[in-house]
């Protein structure tokens, strides 16, 4: 009867185990999400664009395949870039975040599109956003709507020319 | 004498071939500006209704640029950086007109324009008019665009446009071309020494 219940209390021990280091290996737990903002726009406007850094603290790349938000009828992952003089804007399919590295989405570079918006984004409203990764892991972000953009967010830096 | 034929050839070529393929103000010849509305006027109809003729903002500084309000990206955050330079200006901002001419006129009504420049704080004018009209404002400032439509976004369609901003002077020329790169602060000081 002992050996029955050390027995089964092993083999408890090792299905928590199992489930931690399943759990472990969700990405989710090593994504950062950094300056999440949201650009505020005018009532009538009916689209708007998200921007944040994301961080990638694990050993294997993270890919960001789809984003979702209830403030929007439709959300998008879209890519600007300036060719020579021209301001060219793509949907993507999604985003690599290299592992232990992170990607900027930015004005002129990536951007969340917020489209079909069921309520204005006004200054100072809270936006949540929900980041959802190839290995089913996702992630909750709250974006601060600002009307004016902080100076050094408008670098056309590491854009695709 | 041969040796001064040969120095005006290679100059006419270091002239010449930025020339072809400038686009970027840092790339571009001097004189480049003068290419642009030669004629120094347009005329458009402004968010009241009200017909625009450039040639009638002699003695003020125009801020020109292309765009439409349903842009989520360039568009905002150009006119977000237009409002800082107006803040970093002080009372010469008062001189300083933006001019924002749609490439969208079939969504953007004037009722569109007004609240969207009036959002971002600017003294701007949103300008629309027949797609021939605005054809031609875009042709002379050689700037150009074009409707991407596209089936897979919610979006519909949207435009790749010209990202610059025309730095107008006070007779009505075209002096600078601003890129999206530059920061609000050389932008106010290139102005203010005009």
């Amino acid at each position: 009867m002992k050996m029955k219940v050390i027995l089964s209390s092993i083999l408890v021990s090792l299905v928590v185990l199992f489930l931690t280091a399943a759990y472990a290996d969700n990405l989710s737990k090593d994504i950062f999400v950094s300056n999440a903002w949201v650009q505020a726009m005018p009532p009538s406007q009916t689209t708007t664009a998200e921007y944040m850094t994301i961080a990638n603290n694990s050993s294997r790349e993270a890919i960001l395949v789809s984003v979702s938000s209830d403030i929007a009828g439709a959300t998008e992952i879209h890519q600007m870039s300036d060719m020579k003089g021209m301001m060219n804007m793509a949907q993507v399919s999604n985003v690599h975040i290299p592992a232990l590295g992170k990607v900027t989405l930015q004005p002129g570079g990536f951007h969340v599109m917020l489209i079909n918006l069921k309520k204005p984004v006004n200054q100072g409203d809270k936006v949540i956003i929900t980041l959802h990764f190839q290995d089913g892991s996702d992630v909750i972000v709250n974006a601060l709507a600002k009307k004016d953009q902080p100076e050094d967010s408008l670098s056309m830096a590491g854009m695709k020319m | 004498m041969k040796n001064a034929y040969l120095l005006i050839i290679c100059l006419l070529f270091g002239i010449c071939i930025p020339f072809v393929g400038c686009q970027k103000p840092e790339d571009k010849p001097a004189g480049l500006e003068d290419a642009l509305n030669p004629q120094r006027d347009f005329t458009l109809h402004d968010q009241d209704g009200h017909v625009f003729h450039l040639s009638n903002h002699r003695g003020q500084i125009v801020l020109l640029f292309f765009g439409y309000t349903s842009c989520p990206d360039v568009c905002p955050m150009t006119l977000s950086k237009l409002a800082r330079v107006y803040k970093l200006l002080g009372p010469i901002g008062q001189k300083v007109l933006t001019v924002f001419v749609t490439v969208d006129p079939a969504r953007d009504t004037p009722e569109k324009l007004r609240e969207y420049l009036r959002y971002f704080s600017l003294n701007a004018v949103g300008l629309t008019g027949t797609k021939d009209e605005i054809d031609a404002v875009v042709d002379a400032y050689k700037a150009t665009y074009e409707k991407v439509v596209t089936n897979s976004s919610a979006l519909g369609y949207m435009f790749d446009h010209t990202d610059y901003v025309y730095l107008i002077d006070t007779q009505g020329k075209t002096i600078h071309l601003f890129h999206p790169d530059d920061k609000s602060d050389d932008m106010a000081q290139i102005i203010k020494e005009l």
